[in-house]
């Protein structure tokens, strides 16, 4: 009882210190990033590295406002309608190959896995230079890029997710009469969707990288753009504030995709 | 139509003898293709061999034997999913093509749909069916009433222990509403008490809606506790050895015949039965043959799959 008292007596100052201490590991990560920025902004100025090539962190953002905000969204938008164009051709046509392959045609999947392997092993940026010589410079190149990239991962975990699904939910719903278009919507789709959501994540994420390599071969807007034509005009905070740009819409999307992930996978698989 | 009224209107009495039997199995031989482990060829392997048996309408016929010897196989034969090599298989008086409506299985571990509550599992056979929803709701809340998982409704199958998913894939059989019922091992991987639980429950259930139960088991209590009688099993190739009749008196709890005579003489009986096949086939090699079939509470949980 006494101890009860006492626990109360002083629960209000262990109360506050928790909720501090949450909120210090929730921001954990904020900390180093903040030290970060304060390195980035006082190194170039006090001389610890060559202010010409890494300029500080005020210089870049500085080089920002020169552009304006304006110009900055328009190459970041340029940007995102090509990676989500090219990723949702690319989904249009991975989900239902993959399906397709590993339910309707198990033979010819498995025939056809290394050379699958194989191409995917591909790096996207060499399709870019034959894209160039076959339709010449433009856009088709850097969606040949995005949608190579994106193609394999969500084909892959499709075929995968195919591969794992436990016989004895098909078989139980085949027993209460499912026929096979039953089967896919209310046993195969659902079984594999966590599946899907991974692929389809490690797509775009994949395609967004791509996307910024394919604008720096050769585009005339775009995030990728942006630093490839700094680069040959020397201008090097815009290098530096295209990195950054790319690296924060890049965190967004991927935080995005994770969140989203998260919301529609409400199951867990059963631990056995 | 409530869970109640069905029930009602689906009551069939047990020993109706002008009727054909529910289920009949003439001449069953099932033939798999298996891969040779040394030399990886193609041979054949019969799995079950000249099974033959008849079950009338409302009785609880349950089906012993050591693992490996085709029960699994048998069930899946009766239900439909597959088709036998020779023979065939009457249900009603009409051959067995496929799955049919009048055919329920409880297929070997749970096999609970992961993505969806227990409602949700329950409700999957009506959805099928094309049943309202305000109707399928009635039905899952009398079974989720029936298998005694109210408050449970929501949760997820990862969210239950091994008995109450057990009792998921039971209350998701029992509101398909099939005449026949086929369970494949349904207690195998649950823990001795609460088996006895569900098997009284079973039992329970069975003596409301009169249905035709065929349960598989590889223990030899569960088998003559449950049953009307007992098909024997044994394997190289699977067929039914001998059929037993089980006298003891019904309503009937495990618990409250398990100890009697009439229970243990059947039990070294089937014992025996399932013995003697070892032997059989041995010259003196015998130990490698016996089936391993466990007698009372000693269910090994690997057996399961
Ligand atoms: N799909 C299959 N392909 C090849 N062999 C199988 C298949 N299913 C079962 N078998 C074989 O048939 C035999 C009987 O299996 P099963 O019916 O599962 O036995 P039980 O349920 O009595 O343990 C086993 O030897 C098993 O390996
Ligand atoms: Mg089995």
């Amino acid at each position: 009882m006494e101890g009860n008292a006492k626990k109360a007596e002083t629960g209000g100052i262990r109360g506050i210190l928790r909720v501090l201490s949450r909120i210090h590991h929730r921001i954990m990560g904020l900390y180093l990033f903040i030290l970060f920025l304060i390195l980035w902004q006082i190194a170039p100025s006090v001389g610890w590295t060559n202010p010409v090539l890494i300029p500080s962190f005020s210089t870049v953002l500085a080089e920002g406002a020169y552009i304006g905000l304006g110009n900055v969204l328009v190459h970041i938008a340029i940007s995102m309608k090509r990676v989500f164009v090219g990723f949702i051709i690319s989904t249009a046509v991975a989900l239902p190959l993959g399906f397709i392959l590993s339910g309707a045609l198990p033979r010819i999947a498995e025939a056809l896995n290394p050379l699958m392997h194989f191409l995917s092993q591909v790096p996207p940026f060499i399709l870019y230079p034959v894209f160039l010589i076959i339709v010449g410079p433009g856009e088709f190149g850097i969606y040949a890029v995005i949608l190579w990239s994106a193609f394999w991962p969500i084909l892959f975990t499709t075929i995968d997710g195919m591969r794992g699904i436990d016989a004895r939910l098909i078989q139980c719903a085949r027993s209460m009469n499912a026929g096979n278009f039953a089967v896919f919507t209310k046993v195969v789709f659902p079984a594999i969707f966590p599946n899907l959501v991974l692929g389809i994540r490690s797509g775009l994420t994949m395609s967004f990288l791509m996307m910024v390599g394919a604008e720096s071969l050769g585009a005339a807007s775009g995030m990728g753009f942006m630093i490839r034509n700094a680069q040959q005009i020397g201008a090097v905070a815009r290098i530096y504030l295209g990195a950054l740009l790319v690296a924060i819409v890049g965190f967004l999307l991927n935080f995005a995709a994770v969140e989203v992930e998260k919301t529609l996978v409400t199951w867990k698989e059963i631990a056995q | 139509m409530s869970g109640a009224d069905r029930i009602a209107a689906g009551g069939v009495t047990a020993h109706e003898n002008n009727r054909p039997p529910k289920i009949e199995i003439h001449g069953i031989e099932r033939i798999f293709l298996k891969k040779n482990e040394t030399n990886g060829a193609q041979e054949s392997f019969v799995a079950l061999k000249d099974v033959n048996l008849k079950v009338e309408s409302g009785e609880f016929v349950t089906v012993v034997g050591p693992s490996g010897c085709g029960k699994s196989t048998l069930l899946f034969l009766l239900s439909g999913l597959a088709s036998p090599s020779r023979g065939e298989i009457l249900i009603n008086g009409d051959k067995v093509t496929g799955p049919a409506l009048n055919c329920g299985i409880v297929l070997q571990g749970y096999a609970l749909f992961p993505w969806r509550s227990v409602r949700k599992n329950i409700e999957f056979g009506l959805e099928l069916k094309s049943v309202p929803k305000k109707e399928r709701k009635e039905i899952s809340d009398y079974y989720i009433n029936l298998v005694d998982l109210t408050g449970f409704e929501n949760h997820y199958p990862y969210q239950l222990s091994g008995g109450m998913q057990q009792r998921v894939a039971i209350a998701r059989v029992l509101a398909y509403d099939p005449d026949v019922l086929l369970m494949d091992e349904p207690f195998a991987a649950v823990d001795a008490q609460t088996r006895e639980t569900m098997q009284d429950e079973l039992l329970n259930i069975w003596e409301k809606t009169q249905k035709t139960i065929v349960l598989v088991t590889h223990n030899i209590e569960e088998a003559i506790g449950l049953a009307d009688r007992v098909a024997v099993m044994s394997r190289n190739p699977g067929t039914i050895r001998d059929v037993v009749p089980v006298n003891l008196p019904r309503p009937r709890r495990i618990g409250g015949v398990r100890n009697t005579p009439d229970f243990q003489i059947l039990s070294h009986h089937i014992w025996e039965l399932l013995q003697d096949k070892g032997s059989r086939g041995g010259s003196g090699a015998q130990s490698a043959a016996v089936p391993r079939v466990d007698i009372g509470e000693h269910i090994r949980d690997d057996a399961v799959i």
